[in-house]
């Protein structure tokens, strides 16, 4: 492509977006009139809400990325057997029926983190570890197989079975605040409260303990990392476990906030994963931070969206950013953009 | 690489394979009859393929341990279609010219439902559908029929009663990634309108779609006085609980989507006061409502849901077919189908019209006390009131004696006080 | 000889003499796709009836199969462009052919005033085969413009990035598909404008009532004295025949050679001259043509429902799925693993719900067992299997029918006959000179 040609493309989709920017705008703001502050302090209240949890979401897709550089399509049923764990624990207890206690939530925290940890080194060392020199394709079609698994042996009768489930409320979802008859509830609270302290946690493993150093090495090369002494195998299931554990806190926030869990093999699975994985693409994947600036930059592209301009096409608008963001910066907002060399 | 190592893996696989369809072939003993079921015992739609298929197994089990049809027994084969419209092709392909059936039940899904019935049509096959209601299923196709409502029905159903409640300002939320959904949304909104309401707002969702908030917020600033959301069970409980939270405190309406023990679990508090039309109530005092709850919380240890109900009609309107043809063949067999007249479901009195469409009276539900209560029952266009249940057919049993398509709020308060034995419920209504 | 060797009048005397008859070098290099149609006939003709209605359909699912595997192949496996929204060029192509076929069929008047849905017009190749055959092409220009709105981000964007770009056009393919509304009837489409067409094309439901060109069983009549079916197969075939063609003589070509080193790398490809951008975005283009080809086929085929919820992810991974499984690049790999992943639900369907169990657990094993795919990146007639067993017992059936003198691989030898009588159409000497056929063809050196 000549410079000329280029310039002229790019001043017409200039010209194209500024046209699109400003019927977007006077659609926002014409609703923003109509709405009221009540309407726009809900729509914020809810982003934050929905971006906790694909933060959630995103932290796994994000570290295992950044670790063995694949996208882990079977992590969104980690996360849905994390739901699903948490939901057996519970009514295991008989907490549906009767009250539960107030130690319930964090025993099921973290038995469901446990559990789901343990499952994720188990699908990492059979299915993932034998292609670990393979071609990154490879692994991503068993990664489809292992999702593909997961969700159809949770449909089978003596595992989960194909009916809804209702989740016992395991904490009190009251309303803690009320402004201007917007309502933020204790759940919605616990959500953010919980990513904010596991995204700091997992900073804090990462930047600044010897295994997330390690976990660092062995994303920048898996080799050299392994030269230097570095179990690999180790590290690599650490990284998987972690990622798990996150996802099982982030299923059973979701069954706590959403009340109810679908079968495994439902379509809500399948679209929170995608979004969540949108979400840690578009914060430039591998990076922490950037999975939750991506996941909030998500949730509010979706809210937003559905709640002023058309709810008809909410998925639509989450697809084009993140076309928008990975042809403006390729390597997503927060990514580092490699140089390739020969 | 080891290749005498693969052309082994080769040559067992072939093996493997031809036994596979081998074994295929020989289902079906010679003196029994084959009749097949497609459905999704997998996939996104599992939930209500598993439901029907319960029905349908009941329906059979029933059958045969009552003798059967004309001496022989009745074999059943339940294919799975993954959920898919195009595995559907397929699966009714290989049921009709592999394993001869001499007829079909399914889909749950019009989208399946569609792709099976245009090979069932083409190879005249008598097909039931248990629970497809958009009406391109039947249309033009002598061999398929169904037993379930049409969407223009239950839409003008929810339509009218919204209408009697006086909830003239309704905003609707639906699927719009569900047939099912958009199309009941699409002929309420024309009914709805047609009677003189106005639709509020009118605001979609994907089923996938877990938070639904900003689409509340927008209903609950719409000024509406109730919301009409159609769509499946599963969806329901999560997005009332959804839209209490939100300060959202209209009551909800929907279709026989709704049907299901899951709901009150789910929907739990949130759910109370919403109304549904449905094909029957299971409260209902009538007996085949009673018996078939029972038998199935015997068989399956739940409690059945709309679909398991379609399901065991369907089945058991094509076994009432099959004593009445003559023959098997599927010319006879799809005409005595068509002609099915006033056969006492589960869901009501089904007559099939000339489209081969389930002609039905609807009622109205309300969740009250974590248990649906009958409150009015709705009679098709051009049917006589419910008023005079002598002529015209019999409307439901729970029905007959409400007196007026009018919901009578005191019928739902008074059966609220019976709530507590489960079958002494409706009691108000019951004649 | 005692002439004197002067090289000029040599080269003359060669290229005179290797002027072609353009009648002769359209009918060589068309001798392929002749074959093909041969083939496509006797499957329809001969051996669908042989099989039944069910394994007639099975060969409609496979052959469709192919056709889109093949295509991903091209953009996944020459070009190396990762490319999970193949599902939407599918979607593209096939709602336009219907448009083409439904609306088309209405407005020229085919269809009785009471009917429901568009039935197929005309007998085997009669007007209605036209229409539907003007169809796919147009399905296939269609999907091939949205291919090279789709290219261009590759311009900017590798690897996983293009992957998840790819990715969301075929979401929001599916989501603006959705938002569209119900097929217009007979009666109602006879007076609505193109305008009107395109927005009734379906939504959730899918694309209702178009002519079943695509089905496979004309000699079964039902009670009712009708055919239950169209020459289906013998279509899907053709296109088959003619994608796995195309496909072959771009892998040969210098076209797909650049392809090829742009998947190897594309830095170096690059520096080769290979003018990569050029090919990324070809790649696409041609992929998506056949895809859109596809989802026209798919559109017609009897016992399916054009609908954007089942062409969505699921479908761009199951053909992702094939690609890979076949062996990336592989033509004949990836026609096979097409065969198998088609065959393959289907005879597990008797385990209901174990089936997709199943399913996925052959997957990840085939994975890890043979993570290069079954035939890695040679074809058939690569395979030691190949060279060993089935040449000689072919060569004791058919004395040598076929086989070039040379101990080499069959088809390919064939090929470079046909490359070489294209290169003798624009005189290229070098290429014809008997040496080259000796040299083994770079499949081979391939690990």
């Amino acid at each position: 492509m000549s410079a000329k040609s280029k310039q002229t493309t790019w001043i017409v989709v200039g010209v194209l977006a500024l046209a699109f920017a400003a019927t977007l705008g006077k659609t926002i703001a014409l609703g923003l009139v109509e709405g009221g502050p009540t309407k726009l302090l809900q729509t914020v209240v809810n982003t934050v809400a929905l971006g906790s949890m694909y933060a959630l979401t995103a932290l796994g897709y994000t570290l295992v990325y950044g670790v063995l550089r694949f996208i882990n399509f079977a992590h969104s049923d980690v996360f849905t057997f994390g739901a699903w764990i948490s939901f057996a624990i519970a009514s295991a207890f008989g907490w549906a029926v009767t009250e539960s206690p107030l130690f319930a939530m964090p025993m099921i925290l973290l038995l469901a983190m446990a559990a789901c940890a343990a499952l994720g080194v188990t699908i990492e060392a059979l299915a993932y570890r034998p292609l670990r020199r393979a071609p990154r394709l490879n692994v991503l079609i068993t990664a489809i197989g292992v999702s593909l698994l997961l969700q159809n042996v949770g449909q089978l009768k003596f595992v989960f079975g194909t009916q809804p489930q209702h989740m016992p409320a395991l904490i009190h979802d009251s309303s803690l605040i009320e402004i201007s008859g917007v309502h933020i509830r204790v759940v919605d609270v616990t959500v953010v409260l919980l990513a904010a302290v596991l995204l700091v946690a997992l900073e804090a493993l990462v930047y600044r303990t010897k295994l997330g150093r390690a976990m660092r090495a062995v994303s920048f090369d898996e080799r050299v990392a392994s030269l230097m002494g570095i179990n690999v195998n180790r590290i690599v299931s650490i990284t998987f476990g972690i990622g798990s554990a996150l996802a099982a806190a982030g299923g059973l926030l979701f069954a706590l906030k959403y009340e109810s869990i679908k079968q495994t093999a439902d379509s809500t699975w399948v679209l929170l994963g995608l979004k969540a994985f949108v979400a840690a693409v578009v914060g430039g994947i591998g990076n922490v931070r950037g999975a939750v600036a991506g996941a909030v930059l998500i949730a509010f592209v979706e809210m937003f969206g559905a709640a002023y301009l058309s709810p008809h096409m909410r998925d639509l608008y989450v697809f084009v950013i993140l076309i928008v963001v990975l042809l403006v910066k390729p390597s997503g907002l927060f990514g580092k953009s490699v140089v390739e060399k020969v | 690489m080891n290749l005498s190592a693969w052309n082994k893996v080769l040559v067992i696989a072939a093996t493997l394979s031809a036994a596979a369809f081998g074994c295929g072939k020989k289902g079906g003993g010679s003196d029994a009859i084959l009749i097949g079921h497609y459905a999704s015992l997998t996939g996104s739609e599992a939930t209500f393929g598993v439901s029907t298929d319960h029905g349908v197994i009941l329906a059979l089990e029933e059958r045969n341990a009552a003798g059967g049809v004309k001496g022989k027994k009745i074999e059943l084969k339940t294919l799975d279609d993954a959920s898919k419209a195009n595995e559907a092709g397929s699966v009714v392909q290989r049921l009709i010219s592999e394993d001869h059936v001499v007829a079909l039940i399914g889909e749950v899904a019009s989208g399946s439902s569609l792709s099976g019935g245009k090979i069932a049509q083409q190879f005249g096959v008598p097909m039931i559908s248990p629970s497809s209601t958009n009406k391109k299923v039947t249309e033009g196709r002598d061999m398929v029929s169904r037993v379930c409502f049409l969407d223009e029905f239950q839409g003008y159903v929810v339509a009218k009663f919204a209408k009697d409640q006086k909830f003239d300002k309704v905003a609707i939320l639906f699927d719009q990634a569900a047939p099912y959904s958009k199309g009941l949304a699409e002929s309420f909104q024309s009914e709805l309108e047609g009677l003189g309401g106005v639709i509020a707002t009118k605001q979609a969702y994907t089923a996938g779609d877990a938070d639904v908030s900003a689409q509340l917020q927008s209903i609950k600033t719409s000024g509406a006085q109730a919301v009409f959301l159609p769509g499946y069970y599963t969806d329901v409980g999560n997005i009332v609980n959804q839209a209490r939270k939100l300060g959202v405190t209209v009551p909800f309406l929907g279709g026989d989507g709704w049907d299901s023990s899951k709901l009150a679990e789910i929907g739990g508090e949130a759910i109370e006061g919403s109304y549904y039309s449905n094909h029957y109530s299971f409260e209902e005092s009538r007996p085949e409502v009673q018996e078939f709850v029972t038998k199935f919380q015997k068989r399956w240890n739940e409690t059945p849901d709309g679909l398991a109900a379609l399901g065991y009609d369907a089945a058991r309107v094509l076994f009432a077919a099959m004593d009445k043809a003559p023959t098997l063949s599927g010319k006879d067999l799809g005409a005595a189908i068509a002609a099915t007249k006033d056969f006492p479901g589960v869901t009501g009195k089904i007559t099939l019209d000339k489209n081969r469409d389930a002609v039905k009276q609807a009622v109205v539900v309300q969740m009250k006390g974590g248990k649906p209560h009958y409150v009015a029952t709705i009679v098709p266009k051009g049917w006589p009131s419910p008023a005079t249940p002598a002529d015209g057919p019999a409307p439901t049993g729970a029905g007959s004696g409400s007196g007026s398509a009018a919901p009578a709020a005191g019928s739902a308060a008074g059966s609220d006080a019976g709530s507590d034995a489960g079958s002494a419920a409706g009691s108000a209504a019951k004649k | 000889m005692t002439t004197p060797r002067d090289p000029t009048r040599l080269l003359a005397a060669r290229v005179g003499g290797f002027m072609p008859n353009p009648i002769v070098t359209a009918a060589r290099s068309l001798w392929p796709l002749v074959f093909g149609l041969v083939i496509a006939f006797a499957l329809q003709s001969l051996v669908a009836p042989m099989i039944g209605p069910f394994y007639a359909k099975m060969l409609l699912d496979i052959g469709i199969a192919i056709v889109l595997a093949s295509s991903l192949n091209i953009v996944n496996g020459f070009a190396g462009q990762f490319s999970i929204g193949h599902a939407g060029f599918m979607m593209v192509g096939g709602y336009a052919a219907a448009l083409v076929t439904y609306y088309g069929s209405i407005k020229l008047g085919w269809i009785a005033p009471d009917a429901y849905g568009v039935d197929v017009h005309g007998g085997f190749m009669g007007s209605g085969d036209a229409l539907f055959m003007f169809a796919c092409v147009f399905g296939g220009v269609v999907a091939a413009l949205a291919g090279l709105v789709v290219g261009l981000p590759s311009l900017r964007l590798r690897g996983d990035y293009l992957a998840i770009v790819t990715l969301g056009f075929g979401e929001i393919v599916r989501v603006l598909v959705q938002q569209s509304s119900e097929v217009l009837e007979p009666k109602v489409a006879a007076g609505a404008t193109l305008l009107d067409a395109v927005k009734h094309i379906g939504g959730p439901l899918g694309f209702t009532g178009t002519p079943t060109y695509v089905s496979a069983t004309p000699w079964i009549e039902n009670a009712a004295g009708e055919q239950t079916g169209h020459a289906g197969i013998f279509f899907t075939f053709m296109f088959v025949a003619i994608v796995l063609i195309a496909a072959y003589r771009l892998k040969s070509s210098s076209h797909g050679r650049a392809l090829l080193a742009v998947r190897e790398n594309e830095i170096a490809a690059e520096a080769m001259g290979v003018n990569t951008a050029r090919a990324k975005v070809s790649a696409f283009v041609m992929a998506a043509f056949f895809a859109g080809v596809g989802g026209a086929l798919f559109a017609h085929e009897i016992g399916t429902t054009l609908n954007p919820k089942e062409l969505g992810f699921q479908k761009s991974i199951d053909l992702v799925i094939m690609v890979v499984l076949g062996g990336m690049g592989s033509i004949t790999g990836v026609v096979l693993a097409a065969t198998i992943l088609t065959i393959l639900p289907e005879l597990f369907r008797e385990f209901a719900q174990y089936r997709m169990p199943v399913y996925a657990l052959a997957l990840i094993i085939v994975m890890i067992v043979r993570p290069q795919g079954l035939f890695g990146i040679k074809e058939l007639w690569d395979l030691k299997v190949w060279r060993r067993y089935v040449i000689p017992v072919w060569r004791k059936v058919a004395g040598g029918w076929l086989i070039p003198k040379q101990e080499g691989d069959l088809p390919i030898a064939m090929a470079r006959d046909l490359s070489s009588e294209r290169a003798g159409a624009q005189p290229a000497v070098a290429e014809d000179s008997p040496k080259a056929e000796a040299t083994p063809p770079d499949e081979d050196k391939a690990p």
